[in-house]
């Protein structure tokens, strides 16, 4: 038989293990709209079991009594797979998402189809020397030429200009998500240093852990890496390329990366060479790369077109019967590009230098200008062999499908990244009916353990009181 | 599946953004009356309209260019039905010149009046359109003819200050119209005077020898000049001719084009502009799903197990 008071401990036990899940039930209430917050269960098992002696069994092989309960451990519900793909799947929304930030600012910069595009601006300026090879001799037709042409370079310019301040906002941006990785990364180090203590001393630290999967969720974002754990709890966050963001083992030795340009790399010369493949930084690194193709693109229909002019231009004659000058020119010298291409500011002064008549033409001679005017038309070997207002199209089209593609990437991966959040929280997420239900549930189970000692009570009131008094 | 309270509520925040965003898509339609508004909305329309815009623009010049050049041919020809009814009037008096019966003073009359018609003449080839003289070659801004008075320039009795380059504009791509006839060919190439197929005398050295031959009573001499006035006027009819075949091929290429345009400008508008009516139906369509995406949250996340414990 087990001693008089047996009993009492296993009642105590209950309300206690009931309390602790009560605990947690609260915890998890207080917590389901935390970030990140994964439910916590508390796990229950059952104490060993009193084996107790009987007279023919003194070892206690005759019969066992249940000692009680005890909680194992908290644990967190958590599936890691769902975790690893929804980081991949975040990286790739993360890397989409940036594509598409940038792709929708060029299409601002180029601003089709509208009536103020280069669309337009083309139309307009082969018209205008259309008008010129017919009115020659006319001054005020000889303005628009120079001012149409002025507001093409213009629009030249200042597309380029925004091109090049999207790139360097591109960098700064670049600058800020490796400051962000450096930072995370030192907040895992130092969760990991806490885990592992709390670890060491055999405890479960479920909400530090939850934090350091919540930081590992937001890394994912900007940059693709691997994460191994080990026994003491840590994680190692492996890059790209082999290279250790934060050291695993010894829990807070990270490698800091650092920027130059759209250039990512480690900090220190000896760590393996940095291979980004996913996440915001790649998808920015990729995005500037696409907006040099426009610039380049741009600046090669801004060269064309000034050569193209230009050589015509200059073998013609203007109103006083002299050869032409060069029609454009680069603003500061060198090659002509759209960041540079302006009207010849000689022409721009005195407009009766335009060359409109072809060598030895009278004052109405409008050939040489006709001849400019006609180059809408031509096949340009320097633009693969299309018009100057095709090639502009054929990169407006690529911009176009490149950033509805961008579009429907992101939309793509945020309804994936959605869905695989909506499993996880079906997983780990705190259900408010589940945990009232729950309550309850411990809410009762403590209320009989406790009646359980009022039950015992009253039967040692029948031993202690009650027996063997006689009146 | 084990549904809990955040996954409702991130399901009915997504699925009202998502419905806003088609909403404001469709906003920004009726508001801008166009389907699409930057290259990602629909590369290939997108594609299509700048290349239409691109044909519309350059068609709208070469109009522009059909109507001036028009403007030019007919202005010409109206010179030169002038310049017909002057050479007919000498013609005229040329007849009556080579009547040997005819007084002395009455031809010096007639020689005076020829002088004049010299001068109308000398005005019909300086007709000046917009400010720009037609029968000037490219040498636009400049009187093409001046009477002149020194008798040994082989130019005498009226210079040609112009030159004999064609004025050539653009009607459609790579093709074009001269639109001037030179004064050269018009008033200095008209008589063939030996039959060698080359026209080696002008209208005003004709009007001239009229006038010297009427001065002098000479009635052969005078009569002599009367073919020559009718290959003239032949000449500047087979100019006319031209130039009216040539604005009349305007006149019709213009009327083509216009057709095109309409066609250019209704393609267009089907791909580029929105039809009102379907849109703000959409529009009604999506802010009902909106209106019940709203109405679902506020059922699906009113109630929960709480509400009924007490």
């Amino acid at each position: 038989m087990p001693g008089t008071f047996f009993g009492f401990n296993t009642a105590l036990r209950g309300m206690q293990a009931q309390q602790r899940g009560i605990y947690t039930t609260s915890h998890n209430i207080a917590n389901a709209n935390t970030e990140g917050y994964t439910r916590q269960r508390v796990v229950l098992a059952t104490l060993p079991a009193y084996p107790v002696p009987s007279m023919n069994h003194p070892g206690g092989t005759g019969w066992q009594i249940g000692t009680g309960v005890f909680s194992q451990e908290t644990r967190r519900l958590r599936e890691e797979f769902l975790d690893s793909q929804i980081r991949r799947e975040t990286g790739s929304l993360g890397q989409w998402e940036q594509v598409q930030d940038v792709l929708k600012q060029v299409e601002i910069v180029f601003n089709e189809p509208s009536d103020t595009g280069f669309n337009t601006m083309l139309s307009q300026f082969w018209a205008s020397w259309q008008e010129l090879s017919k009115y020659a001799e006319s001054s005020p037709v000889r303005t628009t030429v120079v001012e149409t042409a002025n507001a093409l370079a213009e629009a030249f310019r200042h597309s380029a200009a925004q091109l090049n301040q999207i790139k360097d906002d591109i960098d700064q941006t670049i600058e800020l998500k490796v400051k962000e990785v450096n930072s995370l990364a030192q907040q895992v180090a130092d969760l990991n240093g806490q885990i592992k203590n709390i670890i060491a001393a055999g405890d479960q630290p479920n909400d530090l852990m939850d934090q350091r999967d919540l930081l590992l969720d937001r890394l994912s974002k900007i940059i693709d890496f691997t994460i191994t754990t080990s026994s003491n709890g840590t994680i190692t966050i492996t890059l790209g390329g082999g290279g250790n963001l934060v050291e695993g083992i010894d829990g807070s030795t990270i490698h800091e990366l650092q920027s130059s340009g759209s250039a990512v790399s480690w900090v220190e010369a000896t760590q393996p060479a940095l291979n980004i493949s996913n996440g915001e930084l790649f998808g920015l690194q990729k995005a500037k790369s696409e907006v040099d193709t426009y610039l380049t693109n741009l600046d090669t229909l801004a060269g064309e077109l000034a050569t193209a002019v230009n050589n015509i231009h200059t073998s013609g004659d203007d109103l006083s019967g002299t050869g032409g000058e060069n029609f454009f020119v680069a603003n500061g010298g060198g090659p002509i590009t759209a960041g540079n291409i302006q009207v010849n500011p000689n022409i721009k002064t005195n407009v009766t230098k335009i060359a409109a008549a072809s060598s030895g033409g009278g004052p109405g001679d409008g050939s040489n200008a006709l001849a400019i005017a006609q180059l809408q038309h031509e096949l340009i070997p320097g633009l693969s062999n299309t018009t100057f207002d095709d090639y502009y199209k054929n990169f407006t089209a690529k911009l176009g499908v490149d950033a509805h593609e961008a579009v429907r990437m992101t939309t793509n991966q945020g309804v994936l990244v959605d869905q695989l959040t909506n499993r996880k929280e079906s997983i780990s997420g705190v259900s408010l009916d589940e945990e009232m239900a729950s309550m309850l549930q411990y809410q009762r189970a403590y209320e009989a353990a406790a009646r359980m000692i009022t039950t015992l009570d009253s039967m040692l009131d029948k031993i202690i009181n009650g027996m063997g008094v006689t009146r | 599946m084990r549904v809990t309270n955040r996954m409702l509520n991130n399901n009915v925040i997504r699925n009202i953004n998502r419905n806003l965003e088609i909403m404001s898509r469709t906003q920004e339609q009726m508001s801008s009356g166009k389907a699409v508004s930057r290259p990602s909305d629909d590369p290939i329309v997108v594609a299509r309209v700048l290349a239409f815009k691109t044909s519309i623009a350059a068609n709208d010049q070469y109009k522009k260019n059909m109507e001036d050049a028009r403007g030019w041919l007919d202005a010409s020809e109206r010179a030169l039905d002038m310049a017909t009814a002057t050479l007919q009037r000498a013609r005229e008096l040329a007849v009556y010149g080579a009547n040997g019966t005819m007084p002395d003073e009455s031809m010096e009359a007639l020689a005076a009046e020829v002088d004049q018609l010299i001068d109308e003449m000398v005005q019909i080839g300086n007709t000046s359109y917009g400010g720009r003289f037609l029968f000037a070659g490219t040498d636009t801004p400049e009187a093409p003819f001046e009477r002149i008075t020194d008798n040994t320039d082989p130019e005498f009795p009226v210079k040609y200050n112009g030159d004999t380059q064609k004025l050539d504009w653009e009607v459609a791509p790579q093709v074009t119209i001269t639109v001037n006839e030179n004064g050269k060919y018009v008033f200095n190439q008209a008589i063939d005077t030996n039959g060698d197929n080359t026209a080696d005398k002008g209208i005003f050295k004709l009007l001239y020898e009229l006038y010297e031959a009427l001065k002098n009573h000479n009635n052969t001499q005078v009569s002599n000049t009367l073919g020559q006035f009718d290959q003239a006027i032949d000449h500047i009819l087979d100019i006319r001719a031209t130039l009216g075949a040539r604005s009349n091929r305007l006149e019709m290429a213009t009327s083509r084009l216009d057709d095109t345009q309409i066609g250019l400008t209704k393609t267009m508008s089907k791909l580029e502009d929105i039809d009102l009516a379907e849109t703000v139906m959409n529009y009604k369509n999506q802010e009902n799903v909106y209106r019940a995406s709203l109405a679902t949250g506020a059922m699906v996340l009113q109630p929960s197990l709480i509400d009924y414990l007490r």
